[in-house]
């Protein structure tokens, strides 16, 4: 009974078949498929782990970077240069655009029924719309750009300025759209003086980072750290709330200040004269003038014209150039723009070479006498040329100096005597003293750019094989320069015989004000004695008042140089391409600063230094000495004619105003028969040359009115005989003394045609136009 | 020999009582079983409360509430079922066969969301999949056909071709939905089930070599599920939209899940990142709750973890095969072992899928993913292992 009740069950009991099948399921399953994941998560987990934890967490934490501010660039009396203000940055989320609500959009029908698709439509369109108003971007890019869902950050627009975004923020707040959209803090670069030193201070680019001048040799120092923020973000980029432990906040070191050894005022009258020169003259290769402190090497001007503004860098400043530029075809325009912009950026100060021409005579008379090979006696005879090596050297006079002594060569500039004078010098000294001032290495002034001048200059070798190039080399020609070496060399002239550094950047301050660091003038090495720099400085003060170099003359200020103009012999299209230049400095006796004024081929008919470039110099020494607080000491004829004050005398009787004005050294002049002064031409306080005219009204009459005549182009005389004539002061200047023939006026300070009381003061500058230089 | 037949009768009928409480059910599949659950249970709280707030109107509970209401309904619905004598489920393999066939056609005429006809709604109490029913429809078929026919299992009429046509029939309705990991799922259990119930193996591997040649022959020359495969062997260069898709849709959409999956996963290490402490269930990893929830797993919990749990599916597994090998009858084995490997299988899948070893399906982690009548289903069917389990000569505790 048992068994019949066990057999059939034994018959439904699993088989032994099925019993083992499933046994190698299982184990597949088990055995095989879990093994296979067990060993695929530790791959995972264990072997790429750390890969995969990186990936992870640069999507879990947002860096936020923190832009630094840039530091100000400063001229010397801290006014800024180079400043940085604050603007924003706009960046949209579009992967959070889906987020906005579309019924909070402004002036909706809230009342439709939507899907979330024509939501997000209404929604990027609008954020299309809006951005494309407010910037002016491209619609069509905006509505591609909202969808990009797995971006969080695009930027929309940079450098926004406060107005607009402020307009942008409340945009936003009424539509509902913060949840898209944040805005960066961010900085842009102004040039507050405009195109003042912009060849010095260089530019930044879009990113703030310097491009050219200061702002590129010291990017490092005035960009500052930029700041981070690291926060955990969840998918959507808002803040994780748990993990708190990842918020990371390393502020921003804004960048450090430069404060350089520019004055303001400097650069500006030197800019100004550089400027007027280059344009009266036609300068086709630009002009450079250097302002530079001698005896410690601090550039207080540098100015290149043309130039450009670095507010807009990339605009060309120059509008007959932009106008031709615009006019050429499309695959040349590119180019010619290109190089069009890199020759405004470039410092040429810094940046080009030059034959320096006769400037250079004065170092060869350094050599001379440094070396006792001469003195101020010695003579060499001039006999128009002088045959070296075969060539013949010609003077640049026509005729023959004859035999002159040292001091008479320096200001006639003759080109014989230094020929002679190199000669006996000698190639090895020669080569001694051209390296000694620097000539073969980098002046190492703390700017970008500065050209080697390493291949354009004889060698020791050359100099001594080859006579030829020796004469010609003493007197400025066949080898190149840079602008600053030669201001340098003429510095170590004015101050005793000492190669200086030349530098811009005085001090780098932090963000507080604390100086971080300070620049010492660095002297390289003594060249020639004091001894020898006192004489040569005698030499050339001697020179500008009444010799060769008389058109940088300033009445109170000895002031020393020498002019040059020398040929471009590499320019191959005009044979006779000048650059024309003075390098001098002030005062002969006590140098305080030396310019150099260097135009670059110019197109006027006199093209000679003196003539043109000497004045630049002369004009900028008048304007500066006194802001940089040389006392003048003025000689005795320049105190005769120095101008006078007129004394306030109103409301005088008319014995004593007379007295007064006689004492002040000056001619009082009664108009009408009253017994007490009404009125006074010029006012009290103005200045009239000595031996002027002041008018003294004692009843109600109308001023005399005269018209102002053409003064220029005169000699000092006739401008004296008809200023008298129409009761006019006039103030002479440029003139070394007063009785100077060949003087010409060449400006006046009220123009012709003018109507002026009588007795009214009109300043007319001279220009000597009997200077001439090899 | 008319009380041997009463005896026997008395005897059948003693065990054909519909409530059988005669013997305990298996204690171990029973623990093993609640402590998968409740790790499934935390795990889903952990991956979901972020997701929840974000997406459900702020309330973090939003899916864990539904789950343990699901849990506790699916939990009385397996010690019910637990009671119930298996064997009464004979009279149900077809009709609920075809019952889940017509819900499967009933779906497939339902709107689809976003062009998938997975789901019937029922309102009220959530969403429902007939392939999870068909998952289940089949096993007890398979059960119920293979117990009754045992002896002809290895005839090809009589044996194989029945059997394939039900699984054929079955998949090709899961695969139209469409749900290839579903179909998956079934095609695996199916072919399992024909296997263990002495189906003859040549045929077998036949098929399988067909399928094989199949799935090669509509991959690399139809070019079906290119974007699936490229994504699969290349998934952070398609992230880095280094490779284009023909859909227009961003490489970096396409790959988002999985990428994110291995973010999370490696992030794990082998530790893990602490309880709670998974940083990719902030909205990195979409639907943490649902198919991926073992990535946020592995993120939280490290490789430790992730072999501590797939141990207890294993163990799970085990006992499962324990007492399908125990079992009284065919149709208890066939059944008892048919739901056990459907859950080694869909798990083995999941987290094949969850780490990139197999291409992203759509397939859920058994007593972790959300979803209340999957759950719910799961549950009483585990009821019914155990409810075989009553019946197996094993001991109990």
């Amino acid at each position: 009974m048992k068994k019949e009740t066990k057999t059939p069950t034994t018959t439904r009991t699993p088989t032994k078949q099925m019993r083992f099948r499933a046994r190698i399921a299982v184990l597949l399953v088990v055995g095989v498929f879990f093994l296979a994941n067990i060993v695929r998560l530790g791959w995972l987990q264990l072997v790429e782990a750390e890969d995969w934890q990186k990936r992870a967490v640069s999507q879990q934490l947002s860096d936020t970077v923190v832009t630094a501010k840039r530091g100000t660039i400063y001229d010397t009396d801290m006014l800024p240069l180079a400043e940085s203000a604050e603007v924003w940055k706009i960046i949209m989320s579009p992967k959070n655009v889906a987020g906005c609500n579309w019924k909070r959009l402004e002036g909706v029908d809230t009342t439709k029924e939507l899907t979330k698709e024509q939501g997000l439509e209404l929604v990027r369109q609008r954020i299309a719309e809006g951005l494309s108003e407010m910037f002016g971007l491209d619609k069509e890019k905006l509505y591609e750009q909202t969808g990009k869902t797995y971006s969080q950050y695009e930027v929309i627009k940079s450098k926004v300025e406060y107005n607009d975004k402020t307009a942008f923020s409340e945009w936003v707040e009424k539509n509902g759209l913060s949840y898209a959209f944040y805005i960066i803090t961010d900085y842009k670069r102004y040039y507050p003086q405009g195109s003042l030193a912009s060849n010095v201070l260089g530019f930044t680019g879009s990113d703030n980072n310097g491009l050219e001048g200061l702002e590129a040799k010291y990017e490092s120092v005035l960009s500052g750290v930029p700041g981070r923020i690291v926060s955990a973000r969840n998918g959507i980029g808002d803040e994780m709330p748990t993990t708190m432990e990842y918020t990371k906040v390393v502020d921003a070191v804004d960048g450090y200040s430069l404060v350089t050894t520019i004055d303001s005022t400097v650069q500006m009258y030197t800019e100004k004269y550089l400027a007027e020169a280059v344009a009266a003259t036609g300068t086709l290769n630009r002009g450079v003038a250097i302002v530079m402190e001698v005896d410690t090497g601090a550039i207080l001007a540098m100015a290149t014209k043309g130039d450009y503004d670095p507010n807009d860098p990339f605009t060309i400043a120059d509008p007959t150039l932009e106008t031709t530029l615009a006019e050429l075809a499309d695959d040349e325009k590119a180019e010619a723009i290109r190089v069009a912009r890199q020759k405004q950026w470039n410092n040429k100060a810094i940046t080009e070479t030059y034959e320096p021409g006769s400037v250079f005579k004065v170092f060869t008379t350094a050599m001379g006498l440094e070396e006792n090979l001469i003195n101020e006696g010695t003579t060499f005879n001039c006999a128009g040329s002088y045959r070296v090596g075969g060539w013949n050297i010609d003077c640049h006079i026509s005729g023959a100096h004859g035999l002159l002594n040292l001091p008479q060569a320096v200001s006639n500039s003759c080109n014989p005597y230094f020929v002679q004078l190199g000669l006996k010098v000698g190639a090895g000294t020669y080569y001694k003293y051209f390296n000694g001032f620097g000539f073969t290495e980098k002046s190492g002034i703390d700017m970008n750019g500065e050209m080697s001048n390493a291949g354009l200059y004889h060698s020791a070798a050359t100099l001594a094989e080859t006579e030829s190039s020796l004469a010609t080399a003493a007197f400025g020609q066949t080898f190149k320069v840079t602008p600053v070496q030669v201001i340098t060399a003429m510095c170590a002239i004015a101050n005793g015989g000492k190669l200086v550094t030349p530098y811009v950047v005085d001090r780098v301050l932090d963000s507080d004000g604390n100086v971080v660091s300070a620049t010492q003038p660095k002297v390289k090495r003594q060249i020639i004695s004091q001894d020898t720099s006192e004489r040569i400085c005698k030499i050339l003060g001697d020179i500008v008042n009444g010799g060769g170099s008389k058109n940088a003359y300033v009445a109170g200020y000895r002031v020393a140089g020498k002019t040059g103009t020398s040929e471009k012999r590499d320019t191959v299209e005009n044979g006779d391409d000048v650059v024309a230049s003075f390098c001098g400095f002030a005062p002969a006796d006590d140098p305080q600063v030396a310019v150099l004024v260097l135009l670059d081929d110019p197109q006027s008919e006199v093209r000679y230094g003196g003539t043109i470039s000497a004045p630049v110099a002369q004009k900028i020494f008048e304007s500066i000495l006194p802001h940089l607080g040389v006392e003048p000491s003025y000689t005795e004829a320049e105190l005769s004619t120095l101008s006078r004050i007129t004394p306030n005398v109103v409301g005088q009787t008319v014995a004593v105003a007379q007295n007064k004005v006689a004492n002040a050294g000056l001619k009082a002049s009664i108009v009408g028969s009253g017994d007490t002064v009404l009125r006074q031409v010029p006012e009290a306080g103005q200045s009239v040359p000595a031996g002027g005219t002041v008018l003294l009204y004692t009843e109600e009459v109308e001023s005399n009115m005269v018209t102002v005549p053409n003064l220029l182009g005169k000699s000092v005389s006739e401008v004296n005989s008809l200023a008298s004539s129409l009761g006019l002061n006039v103030q002479l200047s440029g003139l070394i003394s007063s009785s100077s023939t060949a003087a010409i006026s060449n400006r006046q300070s009220i123009a012709e045609g003018q109507k002026v009381p009588r007795g009214t003061v009109i300043e007319v500058n001279f220009y000597y136009s009997d200077t001439a230089d090899g | 020999m008319a009380r041997a037949a009463a005896a026997q009768k008395t005897a059948k009928q003693a065990k054909r009582r519909l409530f059988n409480l005669s013997t305990g059910f298996d204690m171990y599949f029973f623990v093993l079983l609640m402590i998968i659950l409740v790790i499934g249970l935390a795990t889903l709280y952990s991956a979901s409360h972020v997701y929840a707030f974000n997406y459900d109107g702020g309330d973090s509970y939003f899916y864990i509430r539904k789950q343990l209401l699901f849990a506790g309904l699916g939990l009385i619905a397996m010690l019910v079922a637990s009671m119930v004598d298996y064997h009464v489920l004979h009279k149900f393999a077809v009709p609920v066969w075809l019952g889940s066939l017509a819900l499967l056609v009933v779906a497939y005429f339902l709107p689809s969301e976003s062009g998938i006809h997975r789901w019937i709604r029922i309102p009220g109490i959530g969403q429902f999949q007939p392939s999870e029913l068909a998952k289940f429809a089949l096993v007890l078929l398979f059960a119920h056909i293979i117990s009754l026919n045992h002896k002809k299992m290895k005839t090809f009429t009589k044996g194989f071709l029945p059997l394939i046509c039900i699984l054929g029939i079955t998949c090709v309705l899961v695969i139209i939905e469409p749900h290839l990991s579903g179909t998956m799922l079934i095609g695996f259990l199916g072919l399992a089930m024909m296997y263990i119930g002495g189906v003859n193996g040549i045929w077998l591997l036949l098929l399988i070599g067909i399928g094989a040649v199949g799935v090669v022959f509509m991959v690399m020359v139809l070019g079906y599920e290119q974007d699936r495969i490229a994504v699969w062997l290349h998934p952070l260069e398609s992230f880095a939209n280094e490779i284009v898709f023909a859909d227009g849709i961003s490489g970096r959409d396409h790959a988002w899940q999985t990428v994110q999956s291995l973010y999370a996963i490696g992030s794990g290490g082998l530790m893990g990142q602490g309880p709670g402490a998974s940083r990719q269930k902030h909205l990195f990893l979409p639907e943490p709750q649902n198919d991926f929830i073992f990535a946020i797993f592995c993120e939280e919990m490290g490789w430790l973890g992730a072999v501590l749990v797939l141990l207890l599916f294993a163990l799970l597994v085990w006992r499962g095969f324990k007492i399908a090998m125990r079992a009284p009858d065919k149709f208890g084995c066939m059944l008892a072992i048919g739901l056990t490997l459907q859950i080694g299988i869909q798990v083995a899948i999941n987290v094949a899928v969850v780490s990139n070893l197999l291409p992203n399906t759509g397939i859920s982690l058994p007593f972790f993913s959300y979803g209340g009548t999957s759950i719910l289903m799961l549950m009483a069917q585990m009821g019914v292992v155990l409810s075989i389990s009553r019946q197996s000569h094993m001991e109990k505790l």
